[in-house]
């Protein structure tokens, strides 16, 4: 039976700070389990929780093939 | 068949064997369905409970799954309640709000498993209500204190005994084979024909709801919602006792000092509540009662109803009871049908 609240661990591959105050930076993550990388899909606009544990939720950007 | 109320605590016994057995009691002053107890007292008969029994399927506050940052990764450990359940002496009103819940939890492509496995593993022994109270309108939402809708078995109470009614093979199952059933008489039943009636007298008529739906789905703007809401005062207290309101939150919590182990938690959420809509920028899109008042009357009688074709209310009751400034969603509805006649929109 397919649970849908159970996450998709992660890994944060980079962090890229783009302002000079240091307050927005863009998190480049990558799925830690293929069958989890080979399942996600999104379109535009598609609002996803990402969380670090015990925090949350930030909105993804970017291609998830990339 | 019918059952001598002498056998209904051993009948329950026997069931205790193989289900996890709720039936009404009262805690603390407050009535709601709790495990029963071996020989434990039942507080069934005259109104219905405080607290409605969709607490079973829906836990008020439940654990998702744990999480711990293992040497591997990750570990993910969900918890998933499959005991067997039978709710005892559930009314019918409550056995309507769970159709009504399935159609949030299982109606769609995302199936809720927590609720989906309860679900599965839960008969309903409904009661039928013999006095409706004068706050119970489940005849102006398709209901009605003998309806079956939902139920595995229905009794009726007949004085030293229960009429009762098969309604499903598992509810046929449940008293097969157990000594206590005995073959009803016509006398039998007709008394719970004349019950039935008699419980239906007793239910304030129904006025004609049929355009509420199309008023309120023209009238978002409508100078109405100033006012309708002006002594609620935000408690809650209508939403969280609602047997159909199903609205919540998901949250982390931390076990203990472990800051890379916890839990992810859903507890029950209210429109009613500002924080419900506050986003993270400060911007709230409800910001007043009027917005969360008409959110609570819009997502019953005309969001539901359209996703769904029917109301999510069933009329038992409890926001009218427990409310603390009388705001009686009768009446709101009353007033909606009026709006309606006196805008062309009445049949």
């Amino acid at each position: 039976m397919k649970n849908p609240y159970l996450p998709m661990p992660m890994r944060i591959d980079h962090i890229t700070v783009e302002t000079s105050d240091g307050n927005i930076k863009t998190f480049t993550l990558s799925f830690i389990r293929d069958k989890d990388r080979q399942a996600f899909r999104f379109i535009p606009g598609q609002f996803a929780e990402v969380g670090a544990l015990l925090l949350r939720p930030w909105r993804p950007k970017g291609s998830p093939s990339r | 068949v019918i059952i001598n109320k002498n056998d209904v605590a051993a009948f329950l016994d026997g069931l205790r064997a193989e289900y996890r057995v709720f039936a009404p009691a009262v805690t603390d002053g407050v009535g709601g369905y709790r495990i029963l107890a071996a020989g434990g007292d039942l507080a069934w008969g005259g109104v219905n409970t405080s607290r409605p029994p969709k607490e079973i399927l829906f836990p008020q506050s439940e654990k998702l799954y744990s999480y711990r940052l293992g040497a591997d990764g990750v570990e993910i450990q969900p918890h998933y309640d499959v005991e067997r359940n039978i709710i005892f002496g559930i009314r019918p009103c409550d056995a309507k709000s769970f159709k009504h819940l399935d159609n949030v939890f299982l109606g769609q492509e995302y199936r809720d498993v927590y609720y989906q496995k309860r679900r599965e593993n839960t008969l309903l022994i409904g009661m039928a209500c013999l006095e409706p109270a004068g706050t119970c309108f489940c005849t102006w939402l398709g209901g009605g204190p003998f309806a079956t809708d939902g139920l595995d078995l229905l009794w009726v109470d007949l004085g030293d005994r229960y009429l009762v009614q098969v309604l499903t093979p598992q509810g046929k199952a449940l008293i097969e084979g157990r000594p206590f059933f005995l073959p009803a008489t016509e006398a039998d039943r007709r008394a719970a024909s004349a019950a039935e009636a008699r419980a239906k007298d007793r239910m304030r008529p129904a006025p004609d709801l049929s355009q509420v739906k199309p008023w309120l789905a023209a009238s978002f703007n409508a100078s109405f919602w100033e006012h309708v809401c002006e002594k609620c005062i935000g408690c809650a207290v209508c939403s969280y006792l609602c047997p159909t309101c199903h609205c919540f939150d998901l949250s982390d919590e931390a076990a203990g000092s472990q800051a890379l182990a916890g839990a992810r938690v859903r507890t029950w959420d209210t429109c009613a509540f500002p924080l419900f809509t506050l986003q993270a920028s400060g911007y709230n899109p409800r910001p007043t009662g009027k917005e969360r008042f008409r959110q609570r009357i819009m997502h019953k009688f005309c969001y539901f109803a359209e996703n769904w074709g029917e109301a999510a209310c069933v009329g038992c009751g409890r926001c009218i009871i427990n409310c603390p400034v009388n705001l009686d969603i009768r009446e709101v509805l009353a007033q909606i049908a009026a709006q309606a006649a006196g805008a062309g929109m009445s049949q």
